[in-house]
Order: structure tokens, then C-alpha cells, then sequence
């Protein structure tokens, strides 16, 4: 019996000290003198494939460098990796990161800055990059990441049962109009007026909307329990729980819930639903449309709108982080980034991307295409945890209590506030 | 194991070579937090809940199906079945049987007039609800070992006791469980152990939620580690783990000198 204790221990002892050991040798230069990095991204199924065929089109491009696809199943995943392989020294050329790991990678001083690159590059051209994307990539005035594709939350709507009441689709301009829209389609068709996305991403941006801040100008005080956050909150309760205008799916594997939001709207139990720009890849544009996401009467929409972002760790060598640089700079193309936004709905990262001819020809007849790209230009940039998504956690259990058990909206902000607060204090005692 | 604690000691963020050594910084900030209070009184509740039904609900299946009559062995294996299918498998079929309108489980619920719960929706029963499939689980690799234990019982000390006029219920506290004594304390301890370390279910059934409420240690670990880069933050609370299942079976070491008997 002691015996079996020691072999748990032992195995748990050592699940610790493989976590450090995971990792390939990834950059070297090939026998006919091409540079070779490895590209790690996690992106599966028709992403993927995309990202493989650009990368294909580039080493066909140029007989200077070769860019190896590392496939993860996650973004998270690739995080975990490229934390192992900081600490095994072995890192690959270039790697697709979300914004929170990318900053604290950044500031962790694990990622190269790129500006010698670009200052060098002229025609790279960076003013052409949507400001709420590129920006996210500079920290302290210094470039960490480019953006590789954006995402945002807009509305997507039936047209059918909107032309059936005739509900002007102008009145998806303000969250006190969807309120009514969704009433009025409650009442006369018995169905959801509107399904807000599970989790407290679509809350976030009703409120920043309406003017909220995460923290005070100092940075040193949580503001998610102030009159915005609240009065938003409270808002959507009501809807879901009270007046059952409204409705959210939650749960289950994986995306389960957001498929099961995206099916109520296309099988007629819901009028719309706010989702992912990468949705449109999804959905049949001639049952519904999209709308950008509303502000409030008393002021205008600022939802988030985030890149997808890539960096080069610090760690290779000057030539690979060129050779990367060049990878980077080619998939973030006008052109590349025109035709990954056609196949996947996510939003170029370039503003001349609606030059591209392909662009235009597609958005003529799928309208739906620019309005993302259209609320990009207006959105608020990704907030960085200072706690290093404590503040975050911390809302995603209030959304778990205001959305899902219908608690009331002031109490669960002002406990997330507690919580969030203690958080930040630990992070600012002693600046 | 020994490097894990040391790196325990310090700030190390798993990539950069450079730490300072904070001592017991992260202990303090450990237990100074109440985040933590909340994710070990979960792992613990959900240890308990798991453990004692487990090994209890093994034995009286094991009592039921260990006499020889026919059928007896596709019962066996009906039970044993859950084991040996994946966590992760298991755990989706439930998140369907616990769906709220039109699941099995409310189905039944309100057959019976019992008001329909809302299952992993709730912070009150989405741990109970989780509990249930791993009871469910594992219930009948418990009972293997306990049939295993019973068939190993001399038949002669039934008998001789039987001479004596024992009744069954006396043969059953006197001669049947202090013999399977050693399979109940193994059971008791896998089982233990095996909950601290619970994972699939969770993940699969309520992501941590709602609310947290189904966070344990476990998922606190890999916050630490992965999403705020604080590998010394989280070797302490994987430290506190290891610390308290080795402190859980010594207790049940310590304990057992007094009830379990080895032939």
C-alpha cells in the first residue's frame, strides 16, 4: 500500500518536470540555403487550412525562406507551447497569439520588437493598418505584433420576421430600441426577440457603449460596479429573466452554446442574435443581415473590436526574425487579407483591403462583409488586464450570475468589484 | 518534486532564466486570498461527495451481485461499463440528460411531482450534478474490488458462525467487513485521490461554472500557471494539492491501524 502512495506521488512529481521538457528543434537553414521557421498558430478545420495555403503561396512566392505550419488545437495551446519552448530555448520563427499572453509575453521581454523592420520596409506601409488593430501591437512606442485578422461582436438579424412587423432594421441603432424590437416580436410572434451571446463579452460592450471604464484614470481603482456597468447589466436581466424578450444558451462542449444561439435564429425561435463577425461563414445571408452593434440614447456604440495578433520571439536569430517578418508581412497583405476575410468573415486588417477588386466584387453582393470592418473603425481597443485576467474572471462570474441565474446585476458587480480589486491592488502595492 | 517546491519559493514565470526567491510570498498570497478558501471547499466538498457514496454504493452492489445466478454477470458488466468508457464521452451524454427543458433528468423529476431542478445552470446543484456522474462513473470499478474481496472471504467462518447462531447481520458487521477491511481503505484512498484530480467532467459539464462554482484546485493550478504566468504562484497551490492528499492517506494510514484487518 505505501508503495502505491510513492508511485502517485512520484508520477505527479514528474507530470511538473515533463511540462518543461515538450518542445522540437524549430529553426535552422535548410540544405539549399532557404531560411527555415516554423509558423505556430492554433487553428483548425477550414482556419487552418487557410493558414496552410497561404503559407504555401508564400514559399512558392520567394526561394529565400520556407515557413513550416505548426497547427495548435487552440489559441491557448500555442501559449502553453511557446511558454515551454522560451524555457527550452528551442522557439519557433513567428506565433499567432490574443492579445492578453501577447502583452504579457511583450512585457516579459520574450518577444522582439519589430520596428528596425518595418522602419526598413518601406513599402510596408503602417498607416494602412485599422488604428484599433495595429495600436494593439504597440507598447511603451514600441511594435510587439502585428495584426493578422480582426473580430467583433455585431448583430445579425432575420429579415423576414423584421419586414413581417415592419421593424425598420434603423432601429437596431440603440439598445432601448432593440428592447422594444424584441417586445413587439415576443407579443406577436411568441418567439425571442433578441439572444445576446453567453458570457460577459456582448455585457462588456453594451456597457462600454454607454460610457463605462474598467479603471479609474490612475489606473488604480476597479470601476465595474459604477452607474454604466449597473444600469447595463441590470438591462439585460430584466430582458432574459423578467420579460422574456430575450434569451442566452449557455454550456455544454465547446462552441456548443454558440451553435445552439446561431440555430435558434436560423430555425425562426429568435428575431437575432449578437455573434462573431467569424460567423458569417455560418449563416445564410438570405434569411438574415447584419447590423453593427447599438449604442444608447445618450451615447454612441463603442463596442471592443480585436486582432488576432503575431509576434516574433526575441529568442531567434536575426535572420529568422527577418525571415518572419517577411512571412508576416505577406499574410497581412491587402490582398491576403481581403481573401482570408472572404472565406472566414473575420475583418482585414488593412483599410485598402476594400480596394482589393475581389473585395468589392464580394461585398456587392454580401453587403453583410463591411459591417464589421465598418464597427472596427469605431470600437474600443482590447482592454489589457493589469491582473492578468483577474479583473476579466471576475466579470465572467458575475455574467455567470446576472445571465444564467438571473441575480440582480448591482449585487453581482459589486462582488466582481471586490474580488477584481483585490486583484489589482496585489499588482499596484508598491508602484 | 523537491525543484517544484523550491520553485515554489520563488516568482519564476517558466520562461525567463531570471527569478527572485520570495520565500513563503506565495504561500501567504495562497492563503491570504479568498478566491482560494472557495476552490479548496469545493475540491473538499466534491472529494467528500464523491468518495464516501462511491465506496458504499461499490459495496451494496457488490453484497447485491455477488451471488451466483444467472444474469449476474451482465449486470456486472452494465455497471462496470461507465468505467471504462472516456470522461469526456460520458460527460456529454450528461450534459444532455441534465438539460433543464427537455432533459432526462427533469423528465424524471417531475414524474415523480418533484420540481425540475436547473442542473449545472445553478450555482446549488451544478456541483451535485457533477458529483452524480462521477459517482455514476465510478461506482463500478469499486464494485469489482469489493466482489473480488467478498469471493476471498473463507466460506468456513459463515458457517462456523452460523453454528453459533449468528444472524446474517451479525456475519455481515463481524466477519464481512473487517475482512474486506484492506479493499475499502485502497478504495477509499484511490478514490480520494482520484477526485483531487478530477478534471473532464468538470470541464465538459460546467467549465468551473457558474459563477466558479465548480472550480477546484485543480483549475486554480492551471490559471496560475498558464494564463498569469506565475509558475511560482502555481507550484504552491500544486504543493498544497500534494500536500493535502499525502496528508489525506496518511490520516486514513493512521486510522486504519485500528479497523483494518489483513488476513
Amino acid at each position: 500500500m505505501k508503495k502505491n502512495l510513492l508511485i502517485i506521488l512520484t508520477i505527479f512529481a514528474m507530470a511538473f518536470s515533463l511540462l518543461a521538457g515538450c518542445s522540437s528543434d524549430t529553426a535552422s537553414t535548410s540544405a539549399d540555403g532557404k531560411v527555415e521557421i516554423e509558423f505556430w498558430y492554433g487553428l483548425g478545420g477550414k482556419l487552418g487550412e487557410g493558414v496552410e495555403q497561404a503559407i504555401k503561396e508564400f514559399n512558392e512566392s520567394q526561394d529565400e525562406i520556407k515557413v513550416i505550419g505548426v497547427a495548435q488545437g487552440e489559441y491557448d495551446e500555442t501559449v502553453q507551447k511557446f511558454q515551454a519552448a522560451v524555457a527550452a530555448k528551442k522557439v519557433p520563427g513567428a506565433v499567432l497569439l490574443q492579445n492578453d499572453p501577447m502583452h504579457a509575453f511583450a512585457q516579459k521581454g520574450v518577444l522582439a520588437p519589430m520596428d528596425s523592420f518595418i522602419d526598413k520596409d518601406s513599402d510596408f506601409n503602417k498607416d494602412d493598418f485599422v488604428d484599433a488593430f495595429f495600436g494593439q501591437g504597440t507598447i511603451d512606442g514600441k511594435q510587439y505584433a502585428i495584426p493578422m485578422y480582426g473580430t467583433t461582436q455585431v448583430m445579425y438579424y432575420r429579415k423576414d420576421i423584421f419586414e413581417k412587423h415592419g421593424i425598420s432594421p434603423d432601429s437596431l441603432k440603440t439598445w432601448e430600441s432593440v428592447a422594444e424590437i424584441a417586445k413587439t416580436i415576443k407579443e406577436k410572434e411568441n418567439i425571442y426577440g433578441w439572444e445576446p451571446m453567453y458570457g460577459p463579452d456582448n455585457l462588456i460592450d453594451a456597457a462600454l457603449s454607454k460610457g463605462a471604464k474598467y479603471l479609474s484614470e490612475d489606473g488604480k481603482e476597479v470601476m465595474i460596479d459604477s452607474p454604466e456597468w449597473i444600469e447595463t447589466w441590470e438591462f439585460f436581466r430584466k430582458a432574459i429573466h423578467e420579460d422574456k424578450t430575450m434569451a442566452i444558451h449557455h454550456g455544454g462542449q465547446g462552441w456548443e452554446y454558440w451553435y445552439k444561439t446561431i440555430d435558434d435564429v436560423m430555425q425562426g425561435n429568435a428575431a437575432g442574435y449578437t455573434g462573431s463577425s467569424g460567423d458569417q461563414g455560418d449563416l445564410d445571408f438570405s434569411l438574415v443581415a447584419a447590423h453593427p452593434q447599438p449604442g444608447w440614447e445618450s451615447h454612441d456604440a463603442a463596442p471592443h473590436a480585436g486582432a488576432m495578433v503575431a509576434s516574433i520571439p526575441a529568442m531567434a536569430t536575426e535572420a529568422e526574425q527577418e525571415a518572419a517578418f517577411k512571412w508576416l508581412k505577406f499574410f497581412s497583405s491587402a490582398e491576403k487579407t481581403a481573401e482570408w476575410s472572404i472565406n472566414t468573415g473575420y475583418i482585414p486588417v488593412r483599410k485598402s483591403a476594400k480596394e482589393v477588386a475581389a473585395y468589392k466584387e464580394f461585398a456587392e453582393t454580401n453587403p453583410q462583409i463591411s459591417v464589421p470592418l465598418q464597427q472596427a473603425e469605431i470600437a474600443t481597443p482590447p482592454f489589457v488586464d493589469p491582473t492578468g485576467g483577474k479583473i476579466y474572471d471576475a466579470l465572467e462570474k458575475a455574467a455567470d450570475k446576472v445571465e444564467i441565474e438571473g441575480k440582480s446585476a448591482a449585487e453581482a458587480l459589486k462582488e466582481a468589484k471586490k474580488e477584481a480589486q483585490r486583484e489589482l491592488d496585489k499588482v499596484t502595492r508598491g508602484k | 518534486m523537491f525543484y517544484s517546491l523550491y520553485i515554489s519559493f520563488t516568482d519564476w514565470d517558466y520562461m525567463s532564466s531570471d527569478y527572485s526567491f520570495v520565500g513563503l510570498g506565495n504561500y501567504f498570497d495562497l492563503f491570504g486570498d479568498p478566491l482560494f478558501y472557495g476552490v479548496l471547499w469545493n475540491t473538499l466538498y466534491f472529494s467528500v461527495g464523491v468518495v464516501v457514496p462511491s465506496v458504499f454504493g461499490g459495496l451494496l452492489l457488490a453484497l447485491l451481485l455477488v451471488r451466483k445466478q444467472k444474469g449476474m454477470g451482465f449486470y456486472r458488466t452494465l455497471i462496470f461499463s461507465p468505467w471504462v468508457t472516456p470522461a469526456v464521452a460520458v460527460s456529454i451524454v450528461w450534459s444532455w440528460i441534465y438539460e433543464p427543458q427537455v432533459g432526462l433528468a427533469n423528465w424524471l423529476l417531475t414524474s415523480f411531482n418533484l420540481p425540475a431542478l436547473e442542473w449545472t445552470s445553478s450555482t446549488t446543484w451544478a456541483m451535485p450534478a457533477v458529483i452524480i456522474v462521477t459517482i455514476w462513473k465510478g461506482l463500478g470499478w469499486c464494485m469489482i474490488f469489493y466482489l473480488n474481496a467478498l469471493k476471498k472471504v473463507p466460506q468456513s467462518l459463515y458457517e462456523a458462525a452460523s453454528l453459533d447462531g449468528a444472524s446474517s447481520m451479525q456475519r455481515f458487521l463481524y466477519i464481512t467487513l473487517p475482512l474486506i477491511s484492506p479493499t475499502t481503505l485502497f478504495l477509499v484512498i484511490i478514490t480520494a485521490v482520484d477526485a483531487l484530480q478530477a478534471y473532464d467532467q468538470i470541464q465538459v459539464l460546467t467549465q468551473g461554472g457558474p459563477a466558479g462554482s465548480t472550480r477546484t484546485i485543480l483549475y486554480m493550478y492551471y490559471q496560475s500557471a498558464f494564463e498569469q504566468f506565475n509558475m511560482g504562484q502555481a507550484t504552491a497551490v500544486a504543493t498544497v494539492l500534494v500536500i493535502l492528499t499525502a496528508s489525506l492517506s496518511l490520516l486514513q494510514f493512521i486510522l486504519s491501524r485500528k479497523w483494518v484487518h489483513y488476513q
